[in-house]
């Protein structure tokens, strides 16, 4: 994904702000980022910068506090009747939060009378599940991206925003206010699923250039068929699309995941020695660390 | 019985033996002091003289053990650096330099993209980590050695199959174990792991850079998989885990490894 030094400017700015050249510059009260955009003046000629402090010159655009980066948003296709994905986003939502991430689920408000999100729900990193009166792509994700940026002041360790999207809407094509970014689609081995994934991603980045698409390989017994599976699939999409896919890991084909759901209940909170428990925190670190390095740069 | 954790020794003794003789074929510098020789804790697979009159210490790890062994290693320096001296007087016919600075070679089936990395941070030849497989031709357990690519050394986060020509998209993975297969695989192929050119002291060809352990090159020089905890890369698969993590609870391979270990050493 491109990123520039802006994005990760906010990162070197406590130390900046120790310069200083940086203090006087920007004066007491300011924030980080005036801070750093006082920093960058080190490399105008000192008179200039004299100069600017005397007259207190602010930098364009500078801020008194900075906001911290909002939380990433994972947007994920899962049918209404789809309860194994929908599993499989709930468990990758606890895992993450395990791991330390701030975590929330955003539904939409028809999904109460579904059963995608229903269940006992007593595990001790229950995320937040948020139900939005969305009839569109776009009221969803903005529903995210409000929820992404009040979790941020909170979140010091980052976190994961994820949506379950109705896959009709994703395949009305896009529209400039969906600003959808990632999104993470489940694929197994089998040749029409493969098949059937393909042609979904073909249909999400007609309309949406920039998408990032990450896929889990689900339904696995060996690595070496996700690997099998994914490399298919990265191999077309690459061809014909010109889209690099990420990957995911992979989640076993595991009795587990299954009683898991009949429980209404995370994997990993039901079976945490089993084979599905640890892909699937596997496939939580992917997804985790890829999330934090948006912010990281 | 064979232990598929020991490369299909029976045991340690046998592999240390197996190690020693193929070490005096691909290293014929080294030149092998002990067995099983006790340090700090643990037991040192091989302790070997190099031609530099450096002490060696060699050690055996099983898979997921490498981070492990590579820290006992770390420990064996400083062990062997504070005797050194000793050493020279108990033998003082084994060519030990007393001012040589000991180094460490750990062999293992596969190495962990963090154990790479952390053997990138020391100075040259002061670690070294081989792969190695074990071979069973008719009744005979071989054992194939070789050197980590130098370029994977130097730069453990990076796609280093350009170098080989091979395709970037499936050449990703947690570990390098698979990797290491294929290139075990391509070395036993080619019949040339046995006889990579070394100075003997953990170095690779000559012209080659200072830290390079080549593996062998040629048309089945194998391509080394990228590990996983690269920044997300375009179309590579990537997952943490390994095949023994997707074995049902109770018969995990890393758990019969660590108590294996606890009983050996």
């Amino acid at each position: 994904m491109p990123r520039d030094l802006s994005d990760v400017l906010h990162y070197f700015l406590p130390e900046l702000e120790r310069a200083p050249d940086a203090r006087s510059d920007v004066g007491p009260g300011s924030g980080r980022l005036g801070g750093a955009r006082s920093a960058r003046t080190t490399g105008v000629a000192g008179a200039d910068r004299a100069a600017n402090a005397r007259r207190r010159i602010p930098w364009p655009g500078a801020v008194s506090a900075p906001a911290p980066a909002p939380l990433s948003v994972l947007c994920v296709p899962i049918g209404e009747r789809d309860l194994v994905h929908a599993a499989f986003t709930w468990s990758l939502a606890v895992e993450t939060a395990r791991q330390g991430g701030s975590v929330a689920l955003v539904a939409p408000e028809d999904d109460r009378h579904t059963p995608l999100w229903s269940g006992p729900r007593s595990g001790t990193s229950e995320p937040e599940l948020v139900y939005c009166r969305a009839e569109a792509l776009a009221d969803l994700r903005q529903t995210a991206a409000d929820l992404a940026v009040e979790r941020s002041r909170s979140a010091r360790q980052g976190g994961i925003i994820f949506t379950r999207i109705p896959p009709r809407w994703l395949d009305e094509g896009g529209d400039r206010r969906d600003a959808i970014r990632w999104i993470l689609m489940f694929s197994s081995p089998r040749r029409e699923d493969a098949t059937a994934t393909f042609e979904r991603i073909e249909r999400m980045v007609k309309d949406r250039p920039g998408l990032e698409i990450g896929i889990t390989i689900h339904g696995v017994r060996r690595i070496a068929e996700a690997r099998d599976a994914f490399d298919e699939l990265a191999r077309r999409c690459e061809e014909r699309l010109g889209l690099a896919l990420a990957s995911y890991g992979l989640l076993t084909d595991d009795l587990d995941i299954y009683r898991a759901i009949a429980a209404g209940r995370s994997i990993g909170e039901t079976h945490p020695d089993s084979p599905a428990a640890r892909a699937l925190a596997d496939v939580a670190r992917l997804i985790y660390e890829d999330a934090r390095s948006r912010v990281l740069g | 019985m064979a232990e598929a954790s020991l490369e299909g020794f029976s045991d340690r003794a046998g592999l240390r033996r197996a190690l020693a003789h193929r070490l005096s074929e691909v290293q014929p510098d080294l030149r092998i002091l002990a067995e099983g020789f006790l340090a700090e804790l643990s037991l040192i697979d091989l302790l070997a003289v190099g031609k530099e009159g450096e002490l060696v210490s060699i050690r055996f790890s099983k898979p997921d053990d490498d981070r492990a062994t590579l820290t006992r290693a770390l420990g064996d320096l400083t062990w062997l650096r504070a005797r050194r001296a000793d050493f020279l007087k108990l033998s003082p016919g084994l060519g030990i330099d007393p001012s040589a600075e000991p180094r460490a070679l750990v062999v293992c089936h596969g190495f962990s993209a963090e154990s790479l990395a952390a053997v990138d941070n020391f100075p040259e030849n002061m670690i070294a980590l081989w792969c190695c497989r074990g071979l069973r031709i008719e009744t005979h357990q071989l054992l194939v050695m070789e050197p980590m690519s130098a370029k994977l050394l130097k730069n453990p986060w990076t796609e280093v199959s350009s170098a080989t020509g091979a395709k970037s998209s499936t050449a990703r993975e947690a570990t390098l174990h698979a990797g290491m297969k294929a290139g075990m695989n391509a070395g036993m192929t080619a019949g040339t792991t046995a006889g990579v050119p070394s100075d003997g002291a953990g170095r690779g060809p000559a012209g080659a850079p200072p830290r390079a352990l080549e593996p062998p090159a040629g048309p089945h020089r194998a391509p080394l998989r990228r590990p996983l905890a690269d920044p997300p890369s375009p179309s590579a698969f990537r997952s943490g885990l390994v095949e023994a993590d997707l074995e049902p609870h109770g018969s995990r391979e890393s758990e019969r490894y660590h108590t294996l270990d606890a009983e050996v050493d």
